[in-house]
């Protein structure tokens, strides 16, 4: 398993979103503004890659039986960990992402990797599958992000760059129903089908140049 | 026997494990409570000094529902902290009143309201309505002066009813 | 009276106004993924109500008498997914000696619940609302229901869906997304109304 194939993978083929359908109550809850969809995504990310580390450095001495109970308990021990130093050091994330730190520990993203392959694989190779699979996960919720405060709240860069972003559209043309709840269904039902569509393309081609040798 | 055994080996993994994520939690916790105190003190203040700045701020007793503290602001007047419920959970707000019974500022502190929604309720052109008024407020859905937020009426009624209940308690006790 | 109100107040919202899964987001996967068929949804819907509930009694007592007792409140995610994990274990257990008919009803989605993000977010949301007792268990109770009502009303959203006729990429997840979407859509009706004045 090489670095660049996992990276693929978790980017498009195997995006732990777009294309395995986890974690969506983060995708979709909180994917309003750009500083948000950083924050959580990064946040995620280091989550992802402690937990597998650890997980994977455990896996011959946890015991089948009680393994999701302890995997439960390491990743609550990392997710307060990431809450508290964001309280302490990035107050305005933690703030704006509310109890949606905490629950990040039922993120299914993190326990599923976890099930999947950092409790098969060696710590080095589950480490990088924790970054690989949190930077598809931080990359479909920046596009979340920029998809929906464009067309929301007609800025970009909420946050990140400066309080109030980049104005692209004027203050009263933004459909705001795209910021509320029915946004992030549509939004994300339109990404994913746009992934289903890209990826069966390259299945084909993939065929397509067998099929030529 | 082998049996006792393996669950013991159950028990066991499983309680170290616990013990030594408590274990790391508890320090990460003793490193970062102070600065999360301080944080949360410094913001209650930074929020004080903006709707009436004073030198010194003395506690007075509540025990109004919503009411969290209070404190009279050097004979300039009140300054009220009211927590009110919005749309998406909490909304912790300061309110200034001066000696004449007006709102001289309001300021909020945290919220958990919909981004672009809701959280323009800190936008100071919303918060500056409230400045100048002695009684009670409603929005103007309801019959009142205040310019309810687009699409962010329950949480623009929070924050009045926050001032609201902030005006009640400074007539009462002034 | 006025006790009456506000659990009438917290009871409305939870099931409508502030629905779970369509305007908190909490709780999507199983909403996702076991709503293609009525019944399943309804064995789901009903396993939740009972254990959201006796989660919020749970984690309420464990917060109040352990953790803000000995000033562990920073402990509060670790412990309360232990709680939940714990309880749905235990249930589990219970059912299956004492309600057998139940427990065939129920059991295979009471594994599902523990990373339900419902149990663990009307958990935290008590906390942070500052709820009392009876407040979080009508809280839990009625948040279960409104979890209930949209993913019944959305498998039989979905049960047609299976045959429509749509472009390829749409078809199945991307489709079933859009419909919650105006599923979401038409909750955004029971926004913002309010109770006794």
């Amino acid at each position: 398993m090489n670095f660049k194939k996992q990276l693929k993978e978790g980017l498009l083929t195997n995006n732990p979103v777009l294309s395995q359908l986890l974690g969506m109550c983060s995708t979709m809850a909180i994917t309003t503004t750009l500083f948000n969809g950083l924050g959580m995504g990064l946040s995620v990310t280091i989550i992802l890659i402690c937990s597998n580390i650890v997980i994977s450095a455990l896996r011959k001495i946890i015991p089948d039986k009680i393994r999701i109970a302890a995997y439960i308990v390491i990743i609550a021990g990392f997710v307060t960990m990431v809450d508290l130093l964001l309280k302490a050091y990035i107050p305005a994330l933690s703030d704006s992402l509310g109890v949606f730190i905490p629950l990040i520990v039922v993120n299914c993203i993190i326990l599923g990797r976890a099930e999947a392959f950092a409790s098969k694989n060696s710590v080095l190779a589950s480490a990088a599958d924790g970054l690989t699979q949190g930077v598809g996960y931080t990359a479909a919720l920046v596009i979340m992000c920029i998809i929906r405060e464009f067309l929301g709240s007609g800025t970009f860069g909420k946050g990140v760059l400066g309080v109030d972003g980049i104005r692209i559209l004027p203050e009263q043309y933004p459909a705001l129903l795209v910021v509320l709840p029915v946004g992030g269904f549509l939004t994300l039902g339109c990404l994913i089908a746009l992934t289903q569509w890209v990826n069966r393309r390259l299945a084909e081609k993939e065929r397509e140049k067998e099929a030529v040798k | 026997m082998k049996n006792f055994k393996y669950i013991l080996r159950l028990t066991l993994t499983l309680l170290i494990i616990t013990a030594v994520v408590a274990g790391l939690l508890g320090l990460v916790n003793y490193l970062t409570e102070d600065k999360i105190d301080e944080l949360t003190r410094q913001k209650a203040e930074t929020a004080m000094q903006e709707v009436l700045p004073a030198q010194n701020y003395e506690p007075m007793e509540t025990s109004t529902d919503g009411i969290t503290e209070a404190y009279r602001a050097d004979g300039l007047g009140y300054v009220v902290r009211v927590s009110t419920n919005g749309f998406g959970g909490a909304i912790d707000m300061m309110v200034g009143i001066d000696a004449e019974g007006k709102v001289c500022g309001v300021s909020i502190i945290s919220h958990s309201e919909t981004a672009s929604l809701g959280a323009n309720c800190v936008r100071e052109d919303f918060r500056a309505q409230f400045v100048g008024a002695d009684s009670a407020l409603a929005v103007s859905k309801d019959g009142g002066t205040i310019d309810a937020l687009t699409g962010a009426t329950v949480t623009s009624r929070a924050v009045t009813n926050g001032v609201d209940l902030a005006l009640a308690f400074v007539k009462e006790v002034g | 009276m006025s006790t009456f109100v506000a659990l009438f107040t917290i009871s409305l919202n939870a099931i409508l106004a502030e629905n779970f899964i369509l305007v908190k987001f909490l709780g999507i996967c199983p909403f996702m993924g076991v709503s293609k068929k009525t019944d399943t949804a309804v064995g789901m819907g009903l396993a939740v109500i009972f254990v959201m509930g006796l989660a919020s009694a749970a984690t309420w007592a464990v917060n109040e008498y352990l953790l803000v007792a000995l000033d562990l409140e920073y402990m509060q995610t670790v412990v309360f997914i232990l709680v939940i994990a714990a309880l749905v274990q235990f249930v589990e257990m219970f059912l299956q000696k004492a309600l057998p008919a139940l427990y065939q009803a129920l059991g295979i989605y009471l594994p599902l619940i523990t990373t339900n993000c419902a149990v663990l977010g009307v958990a935290l949301l008590n906390i942070q609302n500052s709820y009392s007792f009876i407040e979080s268990v009508i809280y839990g109770v009625t948040g279960g229901i409104g979890f209930t009502l949209a993913i019944v009303l959305f498998s039989s959203v979905r049960e047609r869906l299976e045959d429509c006729d749509c472009p390829k990429a749409f078809k199945g997840f991307p489709l079933a997304l859009i419909a919650a979407g105006l599923l979401a859509l038409s909750f955004m009706g029971f926004s913002g109304f309010k109770v006794f004045g």
